[in-house]
């Protein structure tokens, strides 16, 4: 008997040899991930990048599946914002507002002119997506730059691609993707700068580190921080390069190097103290202003319920453990043991300093605390509740890059397999971290639940009758009134809404409502002294003869529907 | 005067049990509630012993506008029959009793709910409920006279209705246990209708009114040696008067709960006394629930139900697999039947029956559907589903109207193979939920005062009594010392704790004042300055703990009647224990009412606040450890330097001597870096 091999399928050979292609550069790569960066290039960049971004495409889709990238109102507030600069009866840029920095609007922007992305979120998600892709390359090259092998460096990535909070924020439009982003990218930059064997130039590192910080500064405070540790960090790194080489070296270090990097985050703050002046004729408006986290915490901080102020022990306490609950135990520890290590064998060498420079977050976030400027509440804070719990995200690259560190000198002890074991060990420790969160995501990840409770006191209900109804013609609402940020989900453009964004149309329709607007949306509990404020309530309180044509649609505990009969 | 004493002697005899010569009527202040058309249900009512049973009546109240009529069983034999139109609402029912229909002690008879029609819902093909019944206002008149109990074993007979636990003023420590234990027995003995109280003298305002016919006294006095049991009248009511030595007089009290204490049946009892704990289990069976073996049948809909408590299994529970076990009979052709399964009114589980006859179902209760008293409902619906082949769907039978032409479906549970199988585990966030099942069957009891007063008494024993009516099993009381309690890992109950106590445990309202926040974090509740008393439960040290305290500013002191007062208001609770929910009742007044709130609705006081202030120091502890690290850094590499600096000296110095041709090889100066790091390439 004789077997005759049957001719391969027409496309077969060069398919066979596509994939041998593959797996042979596959294996390159994996190779390459294990060596010292040399120049510019940093092996596996590409190949991490686009794990993460399949990863955070799964997470998407579940997650946008289930609605619940829509449940924090902050996040349905970014995707408002960001349409109603092009999208309002009153559009441009003085929509951007001022209660938040304005960076992670006009990059969204791209993204919810489609109207179906826009009300689904998905428009953010795709952010996210971007964003984590971005952040992974940048937490990679950092780890790759700063002498972490390739366990190191995937234990790095590990640390991110595990939390569970981390994952779940990439699929909103909160601000912390591009903050985290942003906050990744200036530490890879400073890295390189840092260990780069050529010089490089302070304009090359304004692209790199400069211009990630001016986003990182106009996205979140905690980027404000950053420049000011990125400005000491290059004092330190570069005073110790030139010091004996250089002569006049602190004109060098200030003019040539410190003041290129921190030249486009100052532009940035600049630009934005200028648009709060042009817009609210104060330049402070964002930090003094009537919608200003100032504000909100002074009417708390009188009635003795804002415990962190004033107070370093309580701000000390709520803030690790929002760190624990949103990075997990796991995570936390190894990246703290990593970072002591790193003391401990290396002492004040440059991951070091780069690791302090993370740090400075965490210390950002407690004196924020400590000052009264921000308010965290979850089960161990003094009230417990669930607020800015995502808070506790802030020092993750830090941990993450610590975590990197601790697998990187455990794997060097003088134990038989340590090599091995290790990497697996804190591997295992990150899953089963996740695990544990996925097994009970209410009741263990308080960055979701705190997403949870924001919808369940939300006009939802409200916002799917009025989808599904709504027949042109125009909505008035307050959309400053309790629960009734809920415009994305009723899917309809923001030049259809009469609000307080439109300004003066929102003025004339509330003084003719009739003569505007065919439905009305309001918080009926409003003006009762039970809620917030809902001005198209109250004015409906005050002045009923104006809604008479109005009949009631819907209504439930809170909210109501309003349509003009006649 | 000497008129007045005749006066009183002369009512004590005529009243006083055993010498009157008619019985008052009894009525057992409970409401029995049926169905239409379900079996009927069985009624047991207590009659005091001696005395018989001549007539039972009361109000039947309708919630439908089914017609029909009312029967009473006794003994299998109607007995009693009410008709009702469609527009009544309110029957009178009245039928008479006999000595006969008395079996141990209760008068036993059932009633049953019938719409028109309907002669056997055995029989009948009956629709699903078309309205309730409830028998209320029932009194049961009686005639005879009543057997005094002569033995402890008789002393408790199931028409007690009230119970009075006294005590000697000043109570020990140990006295204050054995009245807490008799308080917990006597409750685990009797259900809720029987008020029970703990009193000593000048608190004898709270003891409840104990009556010759239903009423029982339980007086504990401290002596020497065994205890000893003694049944006496005094003023006209049953005294059970335990005296002994204090250390014994505990196990005597927890006696009074046993099955045993029928075993005491002369007199005067010696070496009276019961101990130990009963264990919790994580397996119940259907048939430790009362279910043996639990049947349904007929068309239509029926069901049975069990009540589960967490204290069943004598520990808080997280989850629960039931394994159901049983069989049905063969469905005739013309019947479709399905078994659905209910925990707590959600659908859990259920079962098209088919050819298959066996029931072995297997369901999770999550610890989402967990409460501290469950349900577990078993329905059968039943309904023809056509004629045959013929596939005739019409006709009586079919609609559901008539008299059965064919057999009816039959389905029955193993009750001894049928289990719920618990997770020990806790469901509920610290608060009252988590009580009585996270104290194990053991109730540790500490007052906080130095000197417990006899309101400290009465209240623990109110708030005992509330939780043993919630738990399975029998509290074994302790009474320790507070400083023993605080320094424990054991739940417990501390009452009248002392301001400083309140600190230690951390417990979410300290004894100072407090103002309440508004849930929206837009209004703020006004401060509270004034007396006011506390019960809190939450978790300290890994355990759970209820901590009753009371506070007054300078120049005020209703702290204690407030105490009294928030404790007293529980018990009158229709709920009682259940009615608590969050983790703090707080009562501020006495005459309002006490208000529930959660512990978080609290501004934190200050007091709260310092206690985290302190972690303010970890961050020394941080920088401490960064700096030590640093410097230790430091000293390692200097020495690693002068270890290298020393290792090029010798290769230096090898060099030179080498090109001197002395010839001495790598020993000598280098020598003593050698096992260092020099040894290293």
């Amino acid at each position: 008997m004789t077997d005759v091999a049957d001719p391969p399928a027409t496309g077969q050979a060069p398919r066979s040899a596509t994939g041998a292609s593959i797996a042979r550069r596959m294996r390159v790569t994996w190779r390459a991930m294990d060596e010292p960066v040399r120049g510019p290039r940093v092996p596996g960049t590409v190949a991490v990048s686009v794990v993460a971004v399949l990863l955070m495409t799964g997470v998407s889709l579940y997650v946008v599946g289930q609605g619940g990238n829509l449940w924090y109102s902050d996040a349905l507030s970014h995707l408002t914002i960001a349409r109603r600069v092009f999208d309002n009866l009153s559009p441009g840029f003085q929509q951007l507002g001022t209660v938040w920095l304005p960076m992670p609007h006009p990059v969204l922007m791209p993204f919810v002119a489609n109207l179906w992305l826009w009300s689904t979120g998905w428009a953010a998600a795709l952010l996210g997506i971007i964003c984590f892709g971005a952040s992974t390359a940048a937490l990679y090259r950092t780890a790759a730059r700063l002498g972490l092998g390739r366990a190191g460096r995937l234990v790095v990535l590990l640390v991110l691609w595990t939390d569970i909070s981390a994952l779940y924020a990439h699929t909103t439009a909160l601000t912390e993707p591009v903050l985290l982003m942003s906050i990744t990218a200036c530490i890879a930059g400073m890295a390189h700068w840092a260990t780069a064997r050529r010089p490089m130039s302070g304009g090359e590192l304004a692209v790199y580190a400069g211009v990630p910080a001016a986003a990182s500064v106009l996205s979140r405070y905690e980027g404000w921080v950053l420049v000011a540790s990125m400005a000491v960090f290059i004092v330190i790194v570069e005073w110790r390069r030139s010091h004996d080489v250089r002569p006049h070296v602190w004109r060098f270090v200030l003019l040539r190097r410190v003041l290129p990097a921190v030249a486009p985050p100052a532009l940035a703050i600049g630009w934005w103290l200028a648009y709060n002046f042009a817009i609210y004729r104060d330049p402070l408006e964002f930090m003094f202003g009537p919608y200003s986290a100032y504000a909100q915490q002074n009417a708390l901080a009188e009635h003795g319920a804002l415990t962190t102020k004033g107070n370093l022990g309580v701000s000390l306490y709520v803030y690790n453990w929002a760190v624990l609950d949103v990075i997990g135990v796991v995570g936390v520890v190894i990246g703290a043991l990593g970072f002591f290590l790193l003391l401990a064998r290396e002492g004040l060498t440059t991951p070091a300093l780069v690791l302090g420079v993370l740090f400075g977050t965490f210390v950002f976030e407690v004196a924020a605390l400590y000052l009264g400027q921000t308010v965290v509440q979850h089960a161990h804070s003094l009230p417990k509740g669930l607020f800015n719990v995502r808070y506790g995200l802030q020092p993750l690259p830090f941990c993450a890059l610590g975590a990197g560190f601790a697998v990187h000198h455990l794997r060097g002890m003088r134990l038989p397999g340590a090599a091995r074991i290790v990497p697996l060990l804190v591997s295992a420790a990150l899953v089963g971290q996740l695990a544990w969160w996925a097994a009970d995501v209410p009741g263990r990840v308080p960055v979701i639940a705190e997403g949870r409770a924001n919808q369940g006191i939300r006009a939802d209900d409200a916002a799917a009758h009025l989808r599904v109804h709504y027949d042109g013609g125009g909505v008035l609402s307050d959309e400053q009134g309790a629960g009734n940020t809920v415009i994305p989900l009723v899917g309809i453009p923001n030049r259809e809404w009469y609000n307080r964004a439109a300004g003066r149309f929102f003025d004339e329709a509330l003084a003719a409502p009739a003569g505007h607007a065919r439905w009305i949306l309001v918080n009926v509990t409003a003006g009762t002294g039970e809620d917030g404020d809902d001005l198209v309530h109250r004015e409906m309180l005050e002045h009923p003869e104006r809604f008479a044509s109005y009949r009631r649609v819907y209504a439930d505990d809170t909210h109501a529907i309003f349509k003009r009969s006649w | 005067m000497r008129t007045r004493n005749l006066l009183i002697a002369l009512v004590l005899l005529l009243t006083a049990p055993g010498i009157a010569a008619a019985a008052e009527p009894f009525a057992p202040g409970t409401t029995y509630s049926m169905r239409s058309n379900t079996q009927a249900q069985d009624i047991r009512i207590p009659i005091p012993a001696g005395l018989t049973p001549t007539e039972v009546h009361g109000q039947l109240l309708f919630d439908s506008d089914a017609t029909g009529r009312v029967e009473v069983l006794t003994r299998n034999h109607i007995t009693g029959t009410v008709e009702k139109a469609a527009d009544q609402r309110e029957r009178p029912l009245r039928f008479p009793v006999t000595a006969a229909d008395v079996e141990h002690g209760y008068l036993l008879f059932s009633i049953r709910f019938l719409t028109a029609g309907v002669t056997d819902p055995e029989e009948f093909c009956v629709r699903s409920n078309e309205g309730t019944v409830r028998f209320a206002d029932v009194v049961v008149e009686l005639e005879g006279t009543e057997e005094p109990p002569e033995t402890p074993a008789h002393f408790f007979g199931a028409s007690v209705r009230a119970i009075a636990i006294r005590v000697p003023e000043a109570p020990t420590a140990q006295l204050r246990e054995a009245a807490l234990a008799a308080q917990a027995a006597l409750t685990h003995r009797y259900t809720g209708d029987t008020a029970i109280t703990v009193t000593s003298p000048s608190e004898s305002a709270r003891a409840v009114t104990v009556r010759p016919l239903d009423g029982r006294v339980v007086e504990l006095v401290p002596g020497d040696g065994e205890v000893r049991a003694g049944i006496s009248i005094v003023d006209g009511i049953h005294t059970l008067t335990l005296t002994g030595d204090s250390a014994r007089l505990t196990a005597a009290a927890t006696a009074l709960g046993s099955d045993l204490l029928a075993l005491a049946d002369s007199s005067t009892t010696t070496r009276f006394g019961a101990t130990g704990t009963e264990p919790g289990n994580t397996t119940i069976t259907l048939a430790d629930l009362g279910r043996p073996a639990p049947r349904l049948e007929g068309l239509g809909q029926s069901e049975f139900s069990v009540e589960i408590t967490q204290s069943h299994f004598g520990a808080a529970v997280e989850s629960i697999d039931l394994h159901l076990v049983g069989e049905y009979a063969e469905l005739p052709p013309q019947v479709s039947a399905v078994l659905s399964y209910y925990w707590n009114d959600q659908l859990v589980d259920s079962q098209v029956l088919d050819d298959d006859t066996t029931i072995d179902r297997r369901i999770k209760v999550a610890r989402t559907m967990l409460a501290f008293g469950n349900t577990l409902t078993v329905r059968l619906d039943a309904v023809p589903s056509g004629d045959g082949a013929s596939g005739n769907r019409s006709g009586p039978a079919f609609d559901c109207t008539g008299e059965l032409s064919y057999l009816p479906i039959v389905a029955s549970f193993d009750g001894n193979a049928s289990t719920f199988e618990a997770t020990p585990g806790q469901p509920f966030a610290p608060g009252f939920r988590r009580f009585p099942q996270v104290l194990g069957n053991v109730l540790t009891v500490a007052f906080g005062g130095s000197e417990p007063t006899a309101a400290s008494l009465t209240d623990a024993a109110v708030l005992v009594r509330e939780l043993q009516e919630l738990n399975h099993a029998q509290f074994t009381v302790r009474v320790v010392d507070a400083g023993e309690l605080l320094d424990s890992s054991t739940p417990g109950l501390l009452v009248d704790a002392n301001a400083s106590q309140v600190e230690v445990l951390g417990a979410p309202l300290r004894m100072a004042e407090f103002r309440a926040i508004d849930r929206r974090d837009t209004d703020f509740g006004v401060g509270v300055d004034r007396s006011y008393a506390a019960l809190q439960a939450f978790q300290q040290n890994g355990r759970d703990l209820l901590l009753l305290s009371s506070w007054d500013p300078e120049g005020s002191a209703d702290g204690a009647r407030l105490r009294s007062g928030l404790v007293d208001e529980i018990a009158a609770s229709k709920d009682g224990w259940h009615a608590l929910n969050g983790d703090l009742d707080i009562k501020q007044s006495l005459t309002g009412t006490a208000a529930l709130i959660d512990s978080n609705g609290i501004v934190p006081q200050p007091e709260r606040v310092d206690d985290l202030s302190t972690y303010a120091w970890s961050i020394l502890a941080f920088v401490g450890l960064v700096v030590f690290l640093l410097l230790a850094q430091q000293v390692s590499r200097r020495r690693l330097r002068k270890r290298a600096a020393r290792l090029v000296d010798a290769q230096e110095a090898d060099g030179r001597s080498g090109a001197g041709g002395s010839g001495a090889g790598g020993s000598g100066a280098g020598g003593s870096g050698a096992g260092g790091p020099a040894g290293r390439p």
